[in-house]
């Protein structure tokens, strides 16, 4: 048996495909200021598929950081230095946000502001101010907490065009993950599968340790059949949370 | 004008989509006969594995491995938009989610350590390393070496085109003296034999 090498994938799960579905609806609304929610627990890879989508499409990619908490202007000039303003970005909230408007306008571009549910409230509105002014779609991504703190404020809740939910993966996840990660050397059982999806409880980097681990066993072992017990042995050599 | 690669990679989207394919079966889409007009191909087809643009299913056979069109600039700016978005990547993580091959994605992130831009982290017992991310200049950098390297082969290839040219002309001028050497030796009378 040749050894196997595991190869980097990025395998399209449900969930990823309910993202890419969502954001091609947004993009239906182009030269409109919608909103998008992203929500999910952590491990289900949202920030993962959202960071992807911004590559691929030549979005912005902006993680909310906790220290902004007491002030907008830090999350706004941040936001002046992604869209590509030149030198240093201004130093009042007005000024920063109408840099931020006059520089999308012409060349608007899709927003991607991960963890915003770790700042106050009121910074949604900056958020509803600037998609509609600057008619740009603007995607929140963020865990369970999210969902609730839009719909606290009605005329956010009220923009939002598109929420997806990422779901827990599911056991074909990892049947499809496992194949395409050994390049078809190692195809699990429904059976063996359920093992790996019930050791994971959703979370998508477990499933990478422990078919990591499988595949460590495979090789040592000079076989792909897999069975119960092989993947008892793999789950259990992980860490868990 | 359509580039000889693109011309390629047009005839694999449309014609060899979805399908195993050989160098064969692009030449005949092509209508590249004999082995000499066959060798672009080879170089081309060779480019686009590395890219990760076809992909190898078994020696001599390939698959046209993307859907949409995919440029070098493409792909360098997909990295980077992934770097700086995640701040700490392993080559693992820019071939699985910007579709680029190991070699392009290495020889990227070391064009960022010389410039300052990545330090590489290994990582023990033969694990893969991490890069991370240590200045951020927002605008992907280019890349100078590659830059200055193409300026200098163009400006080698401009020196050599004037030397060609001067001895086109030169040969121009030797070519008409000589016929002119000619028309005078036809011209000169016969000697006497007395």
């Amino acid at each position: 048996m040749q050894e196997i090498k595991p190869k980097p994938v990025f395998i399209t799960t449900t969930n990823v495909r309910n993202f890419q579905v969502a954001m091609s609806a947004i993009g239906l609304s182009a030269g409109e200021g919608r909103l998008m929610a992203v929500s999910g627990r952590a491990g289900r890879g949202k920030t993962r598929t959202s960071q992807k989508w911004a590559a691929d499409n030549n979005a912005i990619y902006l993680r909310m950081q906790t220290v902004w908490r007491t002030s907008e202007l830090y999350f706004l000039q941040a936001l002046c230095r992604e869209v590509g303003v030149e030198g240093n970005p201004p130093g009042r909230k007005a000024t920063a946000f109408a840099t931020i408007v006059e520089t999308l306008l012409p060349y608007p571009r899709a927003i991607i502001l991960d963890e915003i549910e770790k700042l106050p409230g009121y910074f949604l509105d900056v958020v509803r101010d600037l998609a509609d002014l600057a008619a740009t779609p603007i995607i929140l991504v963020g865990e369970d907490e999210l969902p609730p703190m839009m719909r606290r404020n009605r005329r956010v809740w009220s923009r939002t065009y598109q929420h997806v939910t990422f779901e827990p993966i599911e056991a074909k996840d990892v049947i499809i993950y496992c194949l395409e990660t050994t390049g078809g050397a190692i195809r699990l059982s429904a059976q063996v599968a359920a093992i790996f999806h019930a050791a994971a409880e959703g979370d998508f980097r477990i499933v990478r340790r422990d078919i990591l681990n499988l595949i460590q066993m495979c090789n040592a072992r000079g076989k792909t059949d897999v069975d119960d017990k092989m993947a008892r042995i793999a789950t259990s050599q992980a860490m868990r949370k | 004008m359509t580039t000889f690669a693109q011309r390629v990679r047009d005839t694999m989207r449309e014609n060899l989509s979805g399908r195993e394919f050989t160098h064969q079966d692009v030449a005949a889409h092509l209508d590249l006969v004999s082995d000499e007009e066959k060798q672009p191909l080879y170089a081309v087809m060779r480019d686009f594995k590395k890219r990760g643009e076809i992909i190898c299913v078994r020696k001599g056979v390939f698959k046209y491995a993307h859907g949409i069109e995919i440029r070098p600039a493409q792909v360098q700016r997909r990295m980077w938009s992934l770097l700086r978005s995640m701040r700490t990547v392993t080559v693992d993580d820019l071939v699985a989610l910007a579709q680029a091959s190991e070699h392009y994605v290495r020889e990227f992130l070391q064009l960022l350590v010389r410039q300052g831009i990545v330090r590489h982290i290994a990582a023990p017992n033969n694990k893969p390393g991490k890069w991370q991310m240590i200045a951020d200049p927002i605008k992907m950098p280019r890349n100078k070496d590659k830059a200055a390297k193409l300026q200098a082969l163009r400006d080698a290839k401009k020196r050599a085109m004037v030397e060609i040219n001067q001895a086109a002309q030169s040969m121009v001028g030797a070519t008409a003296a000589l016929a002119r050497l000619k028309t005078a030796l036809d011209n000169m009378p016969e000697e006497d034999d007395e």
